[in-house]
């Protein structure tokens, strides 16, 4: 099947010309910053030393204000309301921190290309998640495209998207 | 049957992963040899019926399979994938469905692990790039506060036209300023059938300047059609230690972000030509008590073509007497039919020592009826139970009633096994 191109049609751009642009702003940023050259050694752990089975508050435990883990604070990472909405641009930083905690199995829960089962009713126990597929998304997928179809284009914009065609051709 | 069949599909693409990990394994020392695995299978059964009354009844098994601590750490696999048969469905075609969801080696050369490369099926996060590819992505943390990140291979995605001639790569560089920022450059490029299909560019940031604030974001422009796809923006403020305040601001352009879209419902035709959405407004996350937290937000969504909506409201979470709680009313107002409603929901999770009990009701009321029906709600009762450290058992019932099933019955039921294990 071809794909379906929107109204604005093609314009192959200079792709090394921005690959050059890349690196100059890189080096930019790395004469500006000499500290990088003397920072300290900063180990991210495999795993986290305690299990922890519910949503964490990190500063619970790590109160230290100058406490880091990835270069950012604690706080950052607390699980707290509106995480979920926030958790995209951590892994796009580097999902080194993730992983102490999540397996790879975590993301893929929800974020697969070929996935069926609704991550609600896959964990229907944790509705404290506010998790959005429930078992009437049949009818509401249609208010949340009409609300913000960018959250919907990630995962069935180009892919996971043969049970969509069977209604958007 | 299946799983063999499944296995040997995997085994054909992944026959070079395993291949080197084989070869590694040879050249590691044998005292090095301790391996940790960790295993799990999740097995669930869904009950339910269309909204032709036809049934269905399809079994799903899953597995993720970790085997680490190779080499002293410095060498794992992961993998995970599942299969579907359905056991009551009408159409044969479609009984049995699969995936191998990833299958990947982790090398990392340096003993501080500041370069680590992932080989096979597996996800990439760097930037503009969320994607599942086949094939190589590495990480080299120059120094602890410079990084770069290259990828490259098969991108994985929905076989609609064949994976010949596809390809993606793509990369980021990012620098961190004294804890107190993090500037990220981004760039992806994938082709289609050898023809250009996505080249995008990104800018993501963490600034913490101060305790109290603190600010993510990314743009991302669509290198293809010479536009800004997306701009999305979040702050916190931490005025107290128990409020949270958090503004957000986003701008999509449908017709870059949705570019060379494989779904007709993200094209222009669809969505209107030059439609964008602006969205602004904020959450506020106030602990009153340890037992209660509030949770008021606004959200006003600007649309070029579908006038403007306003969506707002509060969640209201608790803990008493263990009985961890929640309740959530919002309203949102907008011009047109499908943005005029009423939700609220109502959820109850108790823990008995190995007994877990969740019981969850979500109400939709619309201003205007949706084939004769205003009100439509979702009801969920669900029970867990740990028979053993390594074994649980869940099962869920399901009601829900709207427009397209007058009632909607489903039953789930799910097994889930762990197991590790040292060699």
């Amino acid at each position: 099947m071809p794909y379906i191109n929107n109204s604005k049609g093609k314009k192959l751009s200079s792709w090394p010309f921005r690959s050059a642009l890349v690196l100059t702003a890189l080096i930019l940023i790395y004469i500006i910053c000499p500290s990088g050259l003397f920072a300290e050694e900063e180990e991210i752990p495999e795993s986290h030393p305690v299990e922890l089975t519910e949503k964490p508050l990190c500063t619970d435990c790590h109160q230290k204000e100058e406490e880091k883990v990835g270069g950012k604070p604690f706080k950052t990472y607390n699980h707290s309301g509106d995480y979920i909405k926030r958790h995209q641009y951590y892994a796009e930083q580097g999902s080194k921190v993730c992983q102490i905690c999540h397996k790879t199995s975590f993301c893929t829960n929800c974020h697969a290309y070929k996935e069926e089962l609704m991550p609600s009713t896959k964990d229907s126990i944790k509705p404290e998640r506010w998790l959005p597929h429930r078992n009437n998304y049949i009818f509401t997928h249609r208010i949340d495209g009409a609300i913000d179809p960018s959250k919907c284009f990630p995962c069935h914009g180009r892919q996971n998207n043969q049970r969509c065609k069977q209604c958007h051709k | 049957m299946r799983l063999l069949r499944l296995l040997n599909s995997c085994l054909c693409t992944y026959f070079a992963v395993f291949s080197l990990l084989i070869l590694l394994l040879f050249i590691i020392p044998e005292k090095s040899l301790a391996i940790t695995m960790q295993l799990t299978s999740k097995s669930y059964m869904l009950l339910q019926e269309d909204a032709r009354d036809n049934d269905y009844a399809p079994f799903y098994e899953y597995y993720e399979l970790d085997l680490k601590d190779i080499k002293e750490g410095l060498i794992s696999v992961h993998s995970g994938g599942w299969l579907r048969y359905d056991l009551k469905t009408v159409s044969d075609e479609e009984r049995e469905v699969d995936e191998l969801t990833y299958l990947y080696l982790k090398l990392s050369p340096l003993k501080d692990k500041s370069l680590t490369f992932q080989i096979g099926r597996h996800y990439v996060f760097s930037g503009v790039a969320t994607e599942q590819i086949d094939g190589l992505s590495g990480l080299w943390e120059i120094t602890p506060l410079t990084g770069i990140s290259i990828f490259g291979g098969l991108p994985v995605e929905t076989e609609n036209d064949g994976r010949d001639d596809d390809y993606i790569v793509g990369g980021r560089v990012s620098q961190k300023i004294a804890d107190k920022a993090q500037l990220g450059l981004s760039y992806l490029k994938s082709y289609n059938d050898d023809q250009s299909h996505r080249e995008e560019m990104g800018v993501d940031t963490w600034l913490g300047p101060v305790d109290w604030m603190e600010l993510d974001g990314l743009s991302s422009y669509n290198n293809l059609d010479n536009e800004w796809m997306e701009h999305s923006y979040y702050v916190r403020f931490f005025p107290m230690k128990n409020l949270i305040i958090s503004p957000l601001y986003s701008h999509v352009d449908y017709g870059s972000a949705f570019y060379n879209t494989t779904l007709s419902v993200f094209t222009p035709e669809y969505l209107g030509k030059d439609e964008s959405i602006t969205k602004y407004g904020g959450y506020v996350e106030y602990n009153i008590t340890s037992w209660l937290t509030a949770i008021p937000d606004y959200i006003h969504y600007g649309y070029d073509e579908l006038g403007n909506s306003n969506y707002y409201g509060a969640k209201l979470a608790f803990d008493v007497y263990g009985i961890n709680s929640g309740v959530m009313l919002h309203r949102m107002a907008g011009h047109v039919k499908q943005l005029r409603y009423t939700e609220a929901r109502v959820f109850a999770v108790k823990t008995f020592k190995k007994l877990k009990l969740a019981l969850d009701a979500i109400n939709l009321n619309y201003d205007e009826e949706y084939n004769g029906l205003r009100n439509m709600y979702n009801l969920n009762g669900t029970a867990e139970y740990d028979i053993t450290k390594y074994l649980n058992l869940t099962a869920s019932v399901d009601y829900a009633k709207t427009p397209d099933f007058t009632h909607k019955t489903s039953a789930f039921f799910k097994v889930v096994y762990n197991f590790d294990k040292t060699f």
